[in-house]
């Protein structure tokens, strides 16, 4: 008795393990298309990871905005910088006005500096 | 018995415990790499690399032209450039399931630098779990920016 028990449990433990595991893995929706290199516009994050509202409304920002699609400026210009420091990572935030309301419109600023 | 039946299954956890993780999403080194551009005297190299949520892009300045007498061959030879005349950068994008779209979770600045080969590497802002990819983009000045970007595959990151 104590040994078809045993036998039981062990299968439902087995049952619960292997159940979590495959509802780990089909658990997610699948990307249903790759993104568009030559998109002009863009969503990007918010502070919560999501898709970033300002005003209540999805934004998009311009392609140009994160960087642009070659770098833009000349090797001279470039020498200047210092080549010690790396750019800080850029995330995108809505922009304020003067009385800090939401223009509707998203700005990019660096990481961990950006206000709530 | 009844103590060795326990054992046992107490030694079947770990076990299970990795098949169950096997069946999951698990994270791993994403790479796309190659020439994005190649006109016989200067080629730049693309290594775009997901590691979980570090960003590594790598830019290497070649050329077809050998040092000495080696033979000619295609994009193998080191040709080192003066500061500034490298640059990389990347974008972060997850895969937004509320929109049906991809969003950019962060990206960092153009980095320049010289010599043959440019590193740019840095751990993403996490934008929370979802499926997450990698875009590199690696250029060159040859009398105006030559390269390209490329894309790593998508997986899924909890951060």
């Amino acid at each position: 008795m104590r040994k078809r028990l045993m036998l039981l449990g062990t299968a439902g433990l087995l049952a619960v393990v292997l159940g979590v595991g495959y509802a780990a893995s089909v658990g997610h929706e699948q990307p249903t298309h790759m993104p568009d290199p030559a998109a002009d516009e863009v969503y990007v994050a918010g502070p919560d990871g999501e898709a970033l509202k300002c005003n209540g409304k999805l934004v998009k920002v311009k392609r140009s905005a994160l960087g642009g699609q070659k770098p833009p400026l000349t090797p001279d210009q470039a020498a200047q910088q210092s080549v010690l420091l790396q750019p800080r990572v850029k995330v995108a935030r809505c922009e304020k006005g003067a009385k800090g309301k939401e223009t509707g419109r998203a700005v990019f600023v660096d990481a961990g500096t950006e206000s709530p | 018995m009844r103590k060795l039946s326990v054992r046992a299954a107490l030694a079947l956890l770990p076990a299970l415990a990795w098949l169950a993780g096997a069946g999951g999403a698990e994270a791993h080194t994403l790479v796309n790499s190659g020439n994005v551009y190649d006109n016989g005297n200067q080629c730049v190299s693309n290594w775009t690399s997901q590691a979980h949520s570090y960003n590594t892009l790598i830019v290497r300045s070649l050329t077809n032209t050998p040092p000495y007498h080696f033979p000619v061959a295609n994009c193998s030879y080191r040709n080192s450039k003066p500061s500034g005349y490298l640059a990389g950068r990347w974008e972060s994008w997850k895969w937004g399931q509320n929109v049906g779209a991809w969003l950019v979770c962060g990206t960092q600045g153009w980095t320049y630098g010289g010599g043959y080969e440019l590193h740019v590497g840095r751990s993403t802002t996490g934008c929370g779990g979802s499926y997450y990819l990698l875009q590199g983009g690696a250029f060159v000045y040859n009398g105006g920016w030559v390269g390209g970007w490329l894309a790593t595959g998508y997986e899924w990151l909890w951060s």
